[in-house]
């Protein structure tokens, strides 16, 4: 019953929106050809549904975002492992990468594009920069968190580094490392809209650019749906990867 | 001790002196076209005449005019949303599933709309970084009303506190630490935004403009200076606002 109400509660809003757009357009109490009804904006979602544009589009951008978030991850889990682990390497590096962090995201378009182009290289780059930063600074806090007790038990047990590594540190370092994960998949998800809006052809992003400049107010809000649904959806794949390995925690917990 | 310090210090000056040695080299032998990689001398170079010249405030003022206009909204909006939700599960449950809803956009998606309702306006680009700075804001401060302890509310219970007095003397204040980290964290991303809008927004005016024109130029010294310039700004306004979360939550670390 109490679910009910919660349920029922959430809904108000949405519905009280939808009806105020519903009485905006019976009693045509705007001329303005950006107000869509709600009727025409469902009619294109079940259009662009039915055909292929949508998809192909999501698709380009989410294969984007993959390339870009496996390679910034991967160099971010490294990166943040060496740091985390050596001191020598982290007084080297540290100032350094701190210093860069500093720069927003948004900042290192212009540079990318003169010096990669606007081709693919360039949002891949993009998005992969855009995943190091967070990914690197997650995965250097989680490895310095791991507790020393753990560390000397493997001292005793004389294991060697790699070892160490793979027993100790990165199992126990795992919740950073996926709260960084699921940090950068975020980040990364607007990085390739980003992209897409500067320059491009194809992605959703693209397809935005191109309904905005076609005043097609409904196919916009239909990729905007698209954009946060595709991104609610991912989160929730990388939140079940993380349940699954960190199922060992519950027990220990 | 000392000695460590300094030695650690040193070290995280080797790998950029390194850096500039290696730029230096790579443009004194013309390994790479100065379009691509101008020489140190000549940023630097660049960087005194931006300074001489002035044009820079205009633009930095222009940019900082416009952060703190989106910033200071939206988080005025994020405290009233996010208090209130903290405080009654009843605007919780109303607002909640929307507020998230809405959040799992990524925030450039909403560019394109904004430009068509409002068009290249200096509103289209406030609303635009309000709303960056609002989403940060209202989650840190729900999260931290809802951290009072129990024990506290039954305190007041006790004394027979009034809502707005028991909002005043024990809500906000244990929830200070958290609306504090929002604000930091709504201001950089305020901060990015700004870059974001005027580079997105294509007008004229701001940090984002100037870099966006040099990029066209291809005048790589000024994309150089414009990213130090915006990084610069960036980690002073977050330098700035830890020292303040320091200040105010003095009192806490006494107990």
């Amino acid at each position: 019953m109490k679910k009910v109400i919660t349920l029922i509660l959430g809904l108000v809003l949405p519905v009280l929106i939808l009806i105020g757009m519903e009485v905006v357009a019976r009693f045509e109490l705007t001329t303005s050809q950006l107000f869509v009804e709600p009727k025409v904006i469902f009619e294109t979602l079940v259009d662009l549904i039915k055909g292929d544009e949508l998809f192909i589009n999501l698709g380009i951008s989410t294969l984007r975002v993959f390339i870009g978030f496996v390679l910034g991850a991967a160099a971010g889990l490294f990166f943040g492992t060496v740091m985390g682990i050596s001191r020598t390497f982290e007084s080297y590096v540290g100032p350094i990468f701190n210093a860069l962090r500093q720069v927003p995201v948004l900042a290192w378009i212009p540079l990318f594009i003169i010096w990669v182009g606007i081709d693919e290289g360039f949002k891949i780059t993009f998005i992969a920069v855009t995943a190091f930063f967070p990914m690197a600074l997650n995965t250097c806090e989680g490895v310095k968190g791991v507790s020393k007790s753990h560390l000397e038990v493997g001292a005793v047990l004389e294991i060697n580094r790699f070892k160490q590594l793979s027993t100790i540190i990165i199992p126990a370092s795992l919740p950073a490392i996926f709260t960084g994960l699921r940090l950068v998949l975020s980040i990364t998800w607007m990085a390739v809209v980003g992209a897409e809006l500067v320059a491009s052809s194809e992605g959703i992003g693209y397809m935005m650019y191109r309904a905005r400049q076609q005043l097609q107010v409904d196919t916009l809000l239909v990729c905007i749906l698209a954009v946060g649904l595709t991104g609610y959806v991912m989160n929730i794949l990388l939140e079940q990867i993380e349940h699954y390995f960190l199922r060992w925690r519950k027990v220990a917990g | 001790m000392d000695v460590n310090k300094v030695v650690l210090k040193l070290r995280g000056l080797a790998l950029p002196l390194a850096l500039l040695a290696v730029w230096w080299i790579i443009t004194k032998n013309e390994w790479v076209s100065a379009v691509f990689l101008p020489p140190p001398e000549t940023v630097a170079a660049t960087c005194v005449k931006l300074l001489l010249k002035g044009k820079i405030f205009v633009d930095l003022n222009e940019s900082i005019t416009k952060v703190a206009q989106g910033f200071l909204i939206g988080i005025t909006a994020g405290f009233v949303l996010g208090t209130a939700m903290g405080l009654s599960s009843t605007i919780e449950k109303l607002f909640g599933p929307l507020f998230n809803a809405v959040r799992q956009v990524p925030i450039l998606g909403w560019i394109p709309i904004l430009i068509l309702i409002f068009g290249l306006t200096e509103l289209a680009k406030i609303i635009f970084i309000a709303l960056g700075a609002f989403y940060p804001m209202t989650l840190n401060t729900f999260d931290g009303c809802r951290q009072l302890k129990k024990e506290y509310l039954e305190v007041a219970r006790v004394f027979e506190f009034n809502k707005p007095r028991l909002l005043w003397r024990f809500i906000l204040p244990s929830a200070l630490p958290s609306i504090l980290s929002g604000i930091r964290v709504s201001m950089s991303e305020a901060w990015m935004l700004v870059i974001g809008a005027e580079i997105f927004f294509k007008t004229r005016g701001g940090l984002g403009d100037m870099m966006w024109e040099a990029k066209s130029k291809v005048q790589m010294d000024i994309v150089f200076i414009t990213i130090l310039i915006i990084g610069l700004i960036g980690f002073i306004l977050n330098h700035v606002m830890k020292i303040l979360e320091n200040r105010l939550l003095r009192w806490r670390s006494s107990n």
